[in-house]
């Protein structure tokens, strides 16, 4: 009972809206949108929420960002176990990844490491967890487009304009008939940063369940497991904050997680701004030759990363986002207990 | 099936319920995995030092191998010593395996982001490196997929955007 009167707290505190995600847990009836109604564009977003629950599909998508390109191939299973997922990257080195309702199980069979990414919190606490596309137009202008087709589906085109460059914007292809998403392009004003696509889809056709099951799959006993497991924390137990996040986005949750190595968990703090999340990592730094370090490193897709260390601590900020973004949320991070 | 195994391990489950889940469990060996596999990650958590491995089955093995003594024997006691340290060293055996298959995996790198592939990029992308990676690759695969759970993007797309995560990162160090 604390926990929850500490949480409604904290809800408060942090001003978050409480979106009702709670929905997400029973698989509501699907909403019918009739495809020809004047919908509002935030409507069609919400579907796409709701469609993967309602709709199996197997087929093939390309994943690009620059001159990279992958293919992969996805399996997508709705029924009483609820909601199951295997997508199987056919370029390059092998890989997989296995969602079972809210585990996904990443595999890399080369290393026979698997990691895992259990939300525990979206299973027990759903209130406390993003709606996802709330506050959306603080920081975007969300257009309805044209209609385009994609792998043979005719799709709805929603744009989702940043009003500032300290966000990207985003171009979805929803399918009309299903709501499911068949492409998306993050861009970066005219420049096309990463895109999903699918080249081959088939929605709602008889799915084998063999078709779910890891291809790589090894005995428990030959694999590294890490399991980044959470534990949420009540407002200012981890010590840390963001002070200056850029206008939109707010702070979603604050966590203690599993690394890989580590002996300590870390921090982990959340922000969103409705669409794009940042992550911010903090951890004591283990090295005795420790110094101070601010760095950038390599976007992946879409994703940029920037750490600097704060005392004897290296922070780690991920998202989404540009460059700027990260690097102005990693460097408003602060450590308000004394040290 | 899955969460049945999950839930018996968690005490979740009504009596009824555990009787056919181990016996479910006893009957097909994806299952059995997926059990040991449960234990691994409850080792794992709860962040033990040595790795389980099935030392039941090992511990057997080395039994059934032992020479079953039919004759009456006059000096038992020497005889059941040499007995309890066979498999007590069957023990030592599989525990020094296990504390060896441990040390093994622990500095095994995580992909796919590879240290070439980091630094190269960063000195592409950031002329203000101070050091050198200080950021292990495996800590980097981590973080984003820990920053995986709370990203909008997911609810949209499921386990989509996590192909972003394994890409690997050999060929995209290349572009």
């Amino acid at each position: 009972m604390t926990r929850r009167v500490t949480m409604a707290s904290l809800l408060l505190l942090t001003g978050f809206v409480l979106p009702s995600f709670a929905q997400d847990q029973n698989f509501p009836p699907n909403q019918n949108f009739p495809p020809s109604s004047p919908a509002k564009a935030q409507s069609w977003l919400q579907r796409v929420v709701a469609a993967p629950r309602h709709h199996n599909y197997i087929g093939i998508f390309v994943y690009s960002s620059g001159s990279y390109m992958e293919t992969s191939r996805i399996v997508h299973v709705v029924n009483k176990e609820g909601e199951r997922e295997r997508i199987e990257v056919l370029d390059g080195l092998p890989r997989e990844v296995i969602r079972n309702n809210d585990e996904v199980k990443c595999y890399f069979p080369e290393s026979k490491t698997v990691v895992i990414e259990k939300r525990g919190l979206r299973k027990f606490f759903p209130a406390l967890l993003p709606e996802p596309l709330s506050n959306l137009n603080n920081s975007y202008i969300v257009k309805k487009g044209g209609k385009e087709r994609i792998s043979d589906y005719e799709c709805q085109v929603i744009i989702l304009e940043s009003r500032d460059n300290m966000r990207y914007s985003q171009k979805l292809w929803i399918d009309v008939s299903t709501g499911l998403l068949l492409k998306v392009a993050v861009t970066d004003r005219d420049q096309v940063v990463e895109q999903f696509v699918f080249t081959q889809l088939e929605i709602d056709g008889e799915i084998d369940e063999e078709l779910l099951k890891p291809k790589y799959l090894t005995k428990a006993a030959e694999l590294r497991i890490t399991d980044l497991v959470s534990s949420k924390l009540g407002r200012g137990e981890l010590g840390w904050q963001v002070e200056n996040p850029p206008p939109g986005f707010m702070k979603i949750t604050e966590v203690k997680r599993n690394l890989s190595g580590k002996s300590t968990p870390v921090g982990h703090i959340a922000l969103s701004d409705g669409l794009a999340a940042v992550s911010v990592f903090i951890e004591p730094a283990e090295e005795s030759d420790f110094q101070p370090v601010r760095r950038s490193f390599p976007r992946q897709g879409a994703i940029n990363i920037y750490t600097r260390t704060v005392g004897r601590n290296m922070v780690t900020t991920i998202g989404e986002v540009p460059p700027a973004t990260v690097m102005q949320i990693g460097n408003s991070v602060v450590n308000y207990i004394v040290e | 099936m899955k969460n049945k195994i999950s839930a018996l391990m968690d005490g979740e489950l009504d009596n009824v319920d555990i009787a056919d889940t181990i016996a479910q469990i006893k009957k097909t060996e994806e299952l059995r995995n997926e059990w040991a596999t449960y234990h691994l990650i409850g080792d794992t958590l709860r962040q033990s030092v040595v790795v389980p491995i099935d030392i039941a089955s090992n511990v057997s093995k080395k039994l059934d191998a032992e020479p079953t003594v039919l004759a009456p024997r006059s000096p038992t006691e020497h005889k059941s010593r040499v007995f309890a340290l066979s498999v007590a060293a069957s023990i030592m055996t599989a525990v020094a395996a296990v504390v060896w298959m441990s040390m093994q995996t622990m500095d095994r790198p995580l992909e796919p982001i590879t240290e070439k592939s980091v630094l190269q990029a960063a000195v592409q992308t950031e002329p203000t490196v101070i050091s050198a990676s200080i950021l292990a690759p495996a800590q980097i695969n981590d973080y984003l997929l820990a920053h995986g759970e709370f990203s909008p993007r997911t609810a949209m797309h499921g386990a989509v955007p996590y192909i972003r995560t394994v890409a690997d990162s050999d060929k995209r160090s290349t572009r």
